[in-house]
């Protein structure tokens, strides 16, 4: 596969310049179009919308669910369902009170309560933790599809790849990577159905009949040492992948709990002038992903139909059915959106991370309000380090599934940050030690999890699921609900002390 | 009576256009038009902040606040607008309704990058602009006495701001629907994982567990358009 193939390389360079080049015009036009081009305003949640759903399409969605799906079928299946399932708690508990009480960052909503620096500190803390975890997918992502595509080892791929997002992220990219975003998703709504459309008239079948057929059939799944076969009925059922049934519950709840706890998802929140616009932006992603994550189960079973598998890595599988459906060109322009999509969401978790060390720690918790120009050097600097530990761990992950890996950060999303925002919006009783402990706890228990699961020791695992998500999850509310009803009797007790007093 | 029209952005040169914009106004005895634009696309708190660091924006100072208290010092009349939208565009179509007679704007000398990436408001309402534009490029002088001025914005209380949104009939009803989603989803993962016998059943031609899956995220679309339209109307009847 390693070698240089001038067409895709061409129509990769190309695609990823126009998407650069689109969003710097964009960004400019808004300014200094004529009042011709748009009559009234009010559409900022409509490209807010798009670029929430832009930031949070990441490789996962793309090239991890069919390849899931591919696989293990229905077990793939559920990440489509779970990764939409979470914007229900975004849109009904989230959206509209975060957006009333955050200003920049999601450690600013946490501490509008308190004002406290500690609470600063560990939200910042968990942001950077959640973010690169995120990036690590991204990475192994960017150098499965870059590496066939030019030419270059998967290790030399990470490497090269992760660089050039970072330093476009890092230089160019801080003013228009909304605009990024806005394209992104657009591009891979397009790209999907395309591919699905393809699918369908390739294999000569309509949308309910192309599932039925697999139902009754038997099966075909390449692995390493030859093509195991199963009946269709098993592969169209849980339990592929998840054996174990308390595995699949524990993935199912990182995924709905996990969204609306992931940082560089939250900070889109504060970018609307109204809470009414947080909302409405929530709606116009969902209808987006939903869309697109229905397209995700043909892309899958077209990619398993044709046999365009790749058994030693299973992120390949939507560019191989590009290739196999529409030639080496579409295979290229299809590389080439997965990459603007690594990109955009690369964009995004830098953006938080970056605010993260740059607003939460640098200007609020160390105090320095006055330098905005260092501030902003610092988040650049911040943003080469996230990057460059995000592609060393990139490479220690080469071959894992990278909606798996996102999985995990969902999973850690939902542990740590969830209870503590949840408590700040809706509990009275939360109080400052409630909240730290909780992040710290959730944190902790959910890393410390994912160490000692089969997916890091492949035998003799401490912990026998692979997600952590019904462990650490109800770990962290208990923490954060138990500390604050501890700690408030205290407050309230020593409130009596001193009126007796 | 007259109007000027002044545009602002809380930059430093807009700033230092308000104070002329304010002196012209005086010596005209015209009514002060203040101007901001919020612009379409929605900006990141680091995007903001590099745009702020290349315009030289004081933090937290939107200029209308500055405007209105220059003006009440001199006693011009102001009226003040927010529109959203493309900033040149909203600037020319609000002095076309005010019939205002003349444009005032702060413009910065951006340097490279930021050239590139921001371009000039300045230059493109002077070329679209019906009326004389002033356009105020501020000396080192001029940027120092506006800093001097500038003041922090106060907030509304978190807490305050948190109920008044959770206290409507949206809100709430947003809330029983969220339980009955939990409700649905958990029935879900309760049949996918320890009675995964029923996801075999076969229905409509499928089976059980693929139709209430592609079920789910169908309604998941519907919900959220439902709900949006619901709480719109909710909104409005406030």
């Amino acid at each position: 596969m390693a070698e240089l193939q001038p067409l895709s390389f061409a129509i990769f360079v190309l695609i990823t310049l126009a998407t650069i080049g689109i969003s710097i015009y964009a960004a400019r036009r808004v300014r200094t179009a004529g009042h011709y081009y748009v009559a009234g305003g009010g559409v900022r949640w409509v490209v807010n919308g798009f670029a929430i759903a832009g930031d949070y399409l990441s490789a996962a969605s793309f090239l991890g669910i069919t390849g899931l799906v591919a696989f293990s079928g229905y077990d793939g299946f559920i990440y489509a369902i779970g990764f939409l399932a979470g914007w229900i708690v975004a849109l009904f508990l989230v959206a509209e009170p975060l957006r009333a009480i955050g200003k920049y960052t999601f450690a600013d909503a946490l501490t509008s309560k308190f004002k406290s620096k500690k609470i600063r500190l560990v939200a910042a803390i968990s942001t950077l933790v959640i973010s690169v975890f995120y990036l690590i997918p991204q990475m192994v992502g960017s150098g499965a599809i870059v590496g066939p595509l030019i030419g270059l080892d998967y290790e030399i791929g990470v490497v090269v790849i992760g660089a050039l997002v970072i330093l476009i992220v890092a230089t160019a990219g801080m003013v228009s990577t909304t605009w990024v975003q806005f394209i992104k998703g657009f591009l891979l709504l397009i790209a999907a159905l395309a591919l699905t459309i393809g699918v369908l008239v390739v294999a000569g079948m309509w949308p309910i009949g192309f599932l039925e057929q697999f139902l009754s059939g038997t099966v075909n799944i390449p692995t390493s040492s030859g093509v195991t076969q199963v009946p269709g009925e098993v592969f169209m059922s849980p339990g592929m992948k998840y054996t174990n049934p308390l595995d699949f519950v524990s993935l199912a709840m990182g995924l709905i709990l996990g969204t609306a706890a992931l940082p560089h998802i939250l900070i889109r929140y504060f970018t609307v002038p109204k809470p009414a616009d947080a909302r409405k932006s929530t709606v116009i992603a969902i209808v987006v992903m939903g869309i697109f994550y229905l397209l995700t189960l043909y892309l899958g079973l077209g990619a398993n139909f044709f046999g365009t598998l790749d058994p030693s890595d299973a992120n390949l599988a939507a560019p191989m059915l590009a290739m196999h459906i529409g030639g080496e060109a579409f295979y290229a322009i299809i590389s080439s959106i997965a990459f603007a999509t690594i990109l955009g969401t690369v964009a995004g978790l830098i953006m938080a991370s970056a605010g993260a060390i740059a607003h939460d720690i640098y200007t609020e918790v160390l105090g320095r309000k006055t330098d905005e120009k260092r501030a902003l050097r610092i988040s650049k600097a911040t943003a080469i380090s996230v990057g460059v530990i995000a592609i060393v761990l990139g490479i220690l992950a080469k071959g894992q599934n990278v909606a798996f890996l996102v999985g995990l950060a969902f999973a850690i999303a939902a542990s740590a940050n969830l209870p503590a925002l949840l408590c700040t919006l809706f509990w009275k009783r939360t109080t400052e030690w409630g909240i730290v402990t909780g992040i710290v706890v959730g944190l902790i228990s959910s890393i410390a999890l994912i160490v000692v699961s089969p997916a890091m020791m492949s035998e003799g695992a401490l912990f026998s699921l692979f997600n952590p998500g019904i462990v650490s999850i109800p770990l962290g509310f208990a923490v954060t609900m138990g500390v604050s009803l501890l700690t408030s009797d205290r407050v309230k007790s020593e409130a009596t002390e001193k009126t007796a007093g | 009576m007259s109007t000027i029209l002044l545009a602002t952005d809380g930059s430093l040169p807009a700033l230092a256009a308000t104070v002329r914009a304010v002196a012209e106004a005086k010596q005209r005895s015209a009514t002060l038009v203040i101007l901001r634009v919020v612009e379409q696309s929605p900006m990141t708190s680091l995007e903001l902040a590099s745009e702020s660091a290349a315009l030289q924006r004081p933090e937290g100072e939107d200029g209308i606040e500055y405007a209105k208290e220059l003006a009440a010092l001199d006693r011009v009349p102001t009226t003040v607008m927010v529109r959203e939208g493309p900033v040149v565009g909203e600037i020319i179509r609000a002095a076309e309704e005010t019939g205002a007679e003349m444009i005032v704007l702060g413009t910065s000398s951006l340097k490279r990058l930021n050239r590139l990436y921001l371009g000039s408001v300045a230059k493109s309402v002077v070329s679209q602009a019906p009326v004389s534009v002033l356009v105020v490029k501020p000396t080192k002088e001029e940027t120092k006495m506006v800093k001097a001025r500038v003041r922090e914005v106060i907030e509304p209380s978190p807490a305050k701001a948190v109920a008044a949104i959770t206290r409507t009939r949206q809100f709430r009803v947003g809330l029983y629907l969220f339980a009955a989603y939990v409700i649905g989803y958990s029935i879900f993962v309760l049949f996918g994982s320890y009675i995964r016998d029923v996801f075999q059943i076969p229905t409509f031609g499928l089976n059980v567990g693929l139709v209430s899956g592609i079920l789910i995220i169908i309604l998941t679309i519907a919900l959220a358009i439902g709900f949006n339209a619901y709480a719109v109307r909710a909104e409005r009847e406030e």
